[in-house]
């Protein structure tokens, strides 16, 4: 046996996956989309698990209250921070010598997708924001390619695999983007750091069953997890009839711009986010679910302004924000998604 | 009336819809998948469905961080 076959031996003997699912796995390329707390700990268990290939997508920094639940960082990286794909990056390379680690720290967005997945067999969902999960299902029914949904706030996460070209997809769970503010995230509703790990943990076996194959009767089903009491769900999620995505073939996010678009304003480090339109936020509740986080200044109707360490975020009722300080788009798109939740 | 709701016991007016009782929760149903008595409910029939005592929900909201 060689040095790499020994180091999955035991994986190996597990007849259900065996030398087959092994060398499939060890064939594949994987891209793992946003690098921290769900996505960190499924990328590290696939290149310790011998993915061929791992793509790490990321548009964020580590910060210094991410290191609770994203198991790829350390302080150093906090102190510095380093952008999230490349430190993620570093590290697997360190773990897994034999896994190709392609890091890409940017924002996944209709002009880069197919560039940055191009080759992917698989795609782990490890993003915080809803608009990038819904251009990342119209991608994969274009394209045919499975991606693993995976969510995970407070106690509680849930898990999707999205097989193409068979539903259910994501809009057969979520037809619309939900308005910015409706969602949870995890800096409103708080994150117990073990949670996400544990949901990326099954993402990761999840991709594995698929690339393995065949396709195993429990793809396909929802699964929810309600950690603080034990409450686990199996849902058999029918593919909707009148699926835009799914069903009808429409591709809305990947080929219409129907996502949050970021202009930088000129001159003075102000980056604008504006929302699909359409959105009314309720700027005192905002407020209220962001108590603690940095000072705030509400003028209800008119703005609710954010002094956090760095930057500072001005949100309008109508969802656009303007945040100054960030430095550069991806990280005011970031800001933006962490506060007031796409 | 009484019926169960994520594995809890909830005491609700007689004959309330599904949609109506998502609502009094605060639990926007765009946002949310609910099985009723093991059949999960299209978004269109969530208005229609009226609930009977001992019935059982599943109400899942949809999970964005990560």
């Amino acid at each position: 046996m060689s040095a790499v076959d020994d180091r999955h031996r035991r994986q190996v003997r597990f007849a259900r996956f065996g030398a087959e699912g092994q060398a499939r796995l060890a064939a594949a390329s994987v891209a793992v989309v946003g690098c921290g707390a769900t996505g960190g700990a499924a990328a590290e268990l696939l290149a310790r698990a011998g993915a061929g290939r791992l793509i790490l997508i990321d548009r964020d920094i580590v910060a210094l209250d991410n290191l609770h639940r994203q198991v790829l960082f350390e302080e150093s990286d906090a102190r510095q921070g380093r952008p999230k794909a490349i430190a993620g990056a570093e590290y697997l390379r360190r773990l897994s010598s034999g896994t190709r680690i392609e890091p890409a720290a940017t924002h996944l967005d209709t002009d880069n997708i197919d560039r940055l997945l191009r080759g992917t067999d698989l795609v782990v969902d490890g993003t915080d924001n809803v608009s990038t999960r819904f251009l990342l299902n119209d991608w994969c029914f274009e394209r045919v390619v499975p991606w693993i949904y995976v969510g995970a706030v407070g106690g509680e996460g849930m898990l999707l695999p999205i097989v193409p070209p068979e539903g259910p997809c994501l809009r057969c769970l979520l037809p619309e983007p939900p308005p910015p503010g409706t969602l949870a995230t995890c800096d409103t509703a708080g994150v117990l750091g073990p949670v996400p790990p544990a949901m990326g943990a099954m993402a990761a076996l999840e991709a594995m069953k698929i690339l393995a194959g065949p396709l195993s009767p429990g793809a396909r089903k929802l699964r929810t997890i309600d950690f603080w009491d034990w409450r686990v769900r199996t849902i058999e999620l029918p593919a909707r009839p009148d699926c835009p995505c799914c069903r009808r073939g429409e591709r809305e996010f990947l080929h219409a711009a129907r996502g949050t678009k970021v202009v930088e304003l000129c001159g003075r480090d102000t980056h604008q986010v504006l929302p699909p339109g359409g959105t009314a936020l309720d700027l005192a509740e905002l407020a209220r679910r962001l108590e603690g986080e940095g000072e705030q200044r509400l003028a209800p109707r008119l703005f609710l302004r954010l002094e956090l360490d760095a930057e500072r975020m001005t949100i309008f009722p109508d969802g656009r924000a303007l945040v100054e300080g960030a430095g550069n788009g991806d990280r005011a798109r970031a800001l933006y998604d962490r506060y007031v939740g796409t | 009336m009484k019926l169960q709701m994520n594995g809890r016991t909830l005491e609700v007016p007689e004959g309330i819809s599904v949609e109506a009782l998502l609502r009094e929760r605060r639990i926007d149903p765009a946002t949310a998948v609910v099985e009723h008595n093991r059949r999960v409910l299209s978004a269109d029939a969530l208005p229609s469905t009226l609930l009977a005592a001992g019935d059982e929900l599943e109400v899942v909201r949809f999970v964005g961080g990560g």
